[in-house]
């Protein structure tokens, strides 16, 4: 088996304020293989999105190590992680090239390779005619799309999903998210995402972690690997009911 | 009108542009009423035209001043104050609003301090500015920066600090450090709220310049209302207010123009 690409071991997180000190994460272990579509699903406000700021470097743990391709995560954003959130957060004043285009801008990378590949993007996932114009004139689905080659844009190894499709209608949410999920294994890209959403986890993941409510420890590890491929045919799979049963069963048990 | 357009949206139309042309009339009726009014209440002697002045007098008494050649000066005075107090106010507030939102600790130390400032009436520190920076037009001006740049100051920062959170945390995935989070990211989602606050200082610019005149000076719009007061002038006293409710309007319909052409670029 390949080296995992990201891994937790005994990882805790407390929170701190005035009033008094929050455990929100809690002896987190667990291991993401590369080009794995890893699916964190838990109930709200359990530390999800945590995990991801803790995977960018945008927090640090309090005990415990994460590594990124073997080298201990130290606080620093790291150039081979990508992040995506609920809201697409497309620059109304800037054109769609200029928007997705603003990673390699902060980064100062705006070489014309990289650019004719933001392009080549573009003209593959149907956005190539809005280039040059506002993101108003884009759908919600679309402005997801261009959300996303924002973020393949910097050329990441590893993408982090903040429930990126619950800010939209329920028949464009699953268009997007099959759309979405083929474009991630062709780049092939390993994913985390986090959802509250049990019908999206199973229609997306190669694994499922279920977590625990606050501080969240990981509950139920559950590969998803008899389902077929793709969004809707998963959905219309028998199995799906199953280990719909299976998880709701679980995340029940942790409520009460 | 195209030709593609339904019956039924052309009739929306014609109400629509019918509505807006009745809006323009009443506003000028209101404006024309109002002075005819005047004027009337004054011929007839509803009102004593020494006391309230009329439209006619106080425009002849324009006049005169214009035929005298003294108007553009006072004009031209006030003018230039107002605009060197604009400019430099909402320099001085902008750049301020920069460093507070960079050094957030200072921006909690001084936060007191400001709402002090800012809810104090500056014009009571009117004669210590006389006696601090003398009786001049530098005067006036230091006056309109004190009542500009708080306010200036604290609604910029308001602007900065309303920038969605989820915004900034996607700039420091890219690995953006604060002064690219800014230009990138905080001035150009700011932009209206900066305009907003270009509009609230237009109006306390005049404020500034002339209460300024009314200590010191000895030429400007303010100087005219103080003089004229003094001796009995009315006439000049209303002409003069005239003249500044006319750069006043003008000047804030300018920024107004500024904020709906910014508007619809970001709405393209």
């Amino acid at each position: 088996m390949a080296a995992p690409v990201v891994s937790f071991d005994h990882v805790c997180l407390r929170y701190h304020s005035a009033a008094e000190e929050t455990l929100a994460l809690e002896d987190l272990s667990f291991q993401v293989e590369p080009g794995e579509f890893l699916v964190i699903l838990g109930p709200s406000g359990c530390g999800k999105s945590t995990i991801l700021s803790l995977i960018a470097g945008l927090l640090s743990p309090s005990e415990g190590t994460i590594r990124i391709n073997g080298i201990e995560q130290s606080g620093a954003v790291k150039s081979e992680i990508g992040y995506m959130f609920q809201h697409d957060h497309l620059f109304p004043w800037a054109s769609l090239r200029e928007n997705l285009l603003l990673g390699l801008k902060v980064r100062g990378e705006l070489s014309p390779p990289k650019k004719s590949r933001v392009d080549d993007m573009l003209r593959q996932y149907g956005l190539l005619e809005f280039a040059n114009r506002s993101p108003r004139a884009l759908s919600g689905g679309m402005r997801q799309r261009a959300a996303l080659i924002r973020t393949l844009a910097t050329e990441p190894e590893i993408l982090l999903l903040d429930e990126p499709f619950s800010a939209l209608d329920y028949q464009t949410r699953i268009l997007v998210s099959e759309d979405i999920a083929s474009i991630i294994k062709q780049e092939g890209k390993t994913a985390i995402m986090v959802t509250h959403d049990i019908s999206e986890a199973l229609s997306l993941a190669d694994r499922i972690l279920v977590l625990s409510p606050r501080p969240a420890r990981v509950s139920l590890e559950l590969p998803i690997d008899i389902l077929g491929k793709g969004v809707i045919l998963r959905r219309a799979s028998p199995k799906f009911s199953e280990y719909f049963n299976l998880i709701w069963k679980e995340l029940d048990s942790c409520e009460g | 009108m195209k030709d593609n357009h339904s019956a039924e949206h052309i009739g929306f139309l014609r109400k629509l542009q019918a509505k807006r042309r009745m809006v323009s009339l009443l506003r000028g009726l209101i404006l024309v009423g109002f002075f005819l009014l005047w004027e009337g209440a004054a011929r007839f002697g509803w009102i004593d035209a020494f006391i309230f002045s009329s439209p006619s007098r106080a425009v002849s008494s324009l006049w005169r001043m214009i035929s005298e050649g003294s108007l553009w000066n006072h004009v031209g005075t006030t003018l230039l104050e107002t605009l060197i107090g604009f400019f430099l106010g909402t320099l001085i507030g902008f750049v301020a609003a920069i460093l507070l939102w960079f050094f957030p600790t200072a921006e909690k130390v001084l936060d007191p301090y400001l709402v002090i400032l800012n809810s104090l009436p500056k014009i009571a520190l009117g004669p210590v500015i006389i006696v601090w920076v003398g009786s001049g037009m530098s005067s006036i001006i230091t006056v309109t920066l004190l009542i500009s740049v708080v306010s200036t100051t604290m609604g910029m920062l308001t602007g900065f600090q309303e920038v969605d959170g989820e915004k900034l945390t996607l700039m420091k995935s890219f690995g953006a450090n604060r002064l690219q989070t800014l230009t990138m990211c905080v001035f150009p989602a700011s932009t209206l709220s900066l305009i907003s606050v270009l509009k609230i200082n237009v109006g306390m610019v005049w404020v500034g310049v002339i209460v300024g005149e009314f200590l010191v000076s000895r030429a400007g719009l303010g100087y005219l209302i103080v003089y004229g007061g003094q001796v009995f002038r009315m006439d000049l006293v209303m002409g003069s207010v005239l003249i500044l409710c006319a750069l006043a309007a003008l000047m804030y319909y300018m920024v107004a123009g500024m904020e709906s052409l910014l508007k619809r670029r970001l709405a393209e």
